[in-house]
């Protein structure tokens, strides 16, 4: 639900078109790769935007990707929240839900017809674990910091970096393991 | 105080950091200067600079009906203007 177009402010409009419209095109990217679905990104980043809205004029204007993308790993805890009632009770688990719920997303079948079908460097990605793998889409598809994909996932900036040099390492040996010209 | 960034092995654990852009200056200047001189650091430094390129190569098309959805969102949201 919009706001009331009578509460807002020309403040409020001009903070959140210097610092949230530029962010747009990142923000759907970025909830892509968290949800793993056009339709709960599209959600995801509506939801976001109105949170952005109204705490924008809170905002120090500082880090304004990294602002953003920390309302966007709330709100979808909070979606998984609501999806899931008992994870109330549990914070770590509410985490663990939302960087592994997109899993359910991609059936057996889809994954071997993208792995029959797509470069071994992706079939390399598929390959990973779910968390080592939204780390690599955050940093080397959506070309965020590792502070940004901390914020994102919300887990420290050592975890990014110790989870996306493995999952490189891994990425590595897979390639070795299966050159190109065995497709 | 900091290790100088001048053997394989420091090197090697921060290589990917390197490419990624996340260390420091003088820490991007040391390794830098080591790639120059060692062969098998130069070689392990191409390899993971191919892998990031082949993962950057993955990143999916942009959705332009739903960014447009969400840019009409926003001016619901707020009086903005968008450039296309």
């Amino acid at each position: 639900m919009a706001p009331d177009a009578s509460t807002n402010t020309a403040a409020q409009d001009a903070l959140f078109q210097k610092y949230v419209i530029p962010e747009l095109e990142v923000m759907y990217r970025v909830a892509n790769s968290i949800t793993r679905n056009p339709t709960d990104a599209e959600d995801l980043v509506q939801d976001t935007l109105l949170r952005a809205y109204r705490a924008i004029e809170r905002f120090d204007g500082r880090y304004p990707r990294a602002w953003l993308l920390t309302i966007m790993r709330n709100a979808q805890v909070n979606r998984v929240r609501r999806k899931r009632p008992e994870l109330m009770k549990d914070p770590d688990e509410t985490m663990r839900r939302v960087a592994d719920d997109s899993v359910e997303g991609a059936g057996a079948e889809e994954q071997v017809i993208d792995q029959e079908f797509s470069a071994p460097i992706a079939q390399a990605l598929a390959a990973l674990p779910e968390k080592f793998r939204s780390v690599v889409e955050l940093v080397d598809l959506n070309e965020l910091t590792y502070q940004e994909a901390a914020d994102s996932l919300g887990i420290p900036v050592g975890t990014v970096m110790s989870r996306l040099h493995r999952a490189r390492r891994n990425i590595r040996q897979h390639l070795e393991a299966f050159p190109a010209e065995e497709y | 105080m900091a290790p100088k960034l001048n053997n394989c092995r420091e090197v090697g654990l921060r290589i990917q950091s390197y490419l990624d852009g996340e260390l420091n200056s003088d820490q991007m200047a040391q390794i830098s200067a080591h790639l120059d001189m060692c062969v098998d650091c130069g070689v392990e430094a191409d390899v993971f600079r191919q892998i990031k390129a082949d993962l950057a190569s993955q990143a999916p098309a942009t959705d332009d009906a739903a960014l447009e959805r969400l840019r009409q969102f926003s001016q619901n949201i707020a009086n903005v203007t968008l450039d296309n």
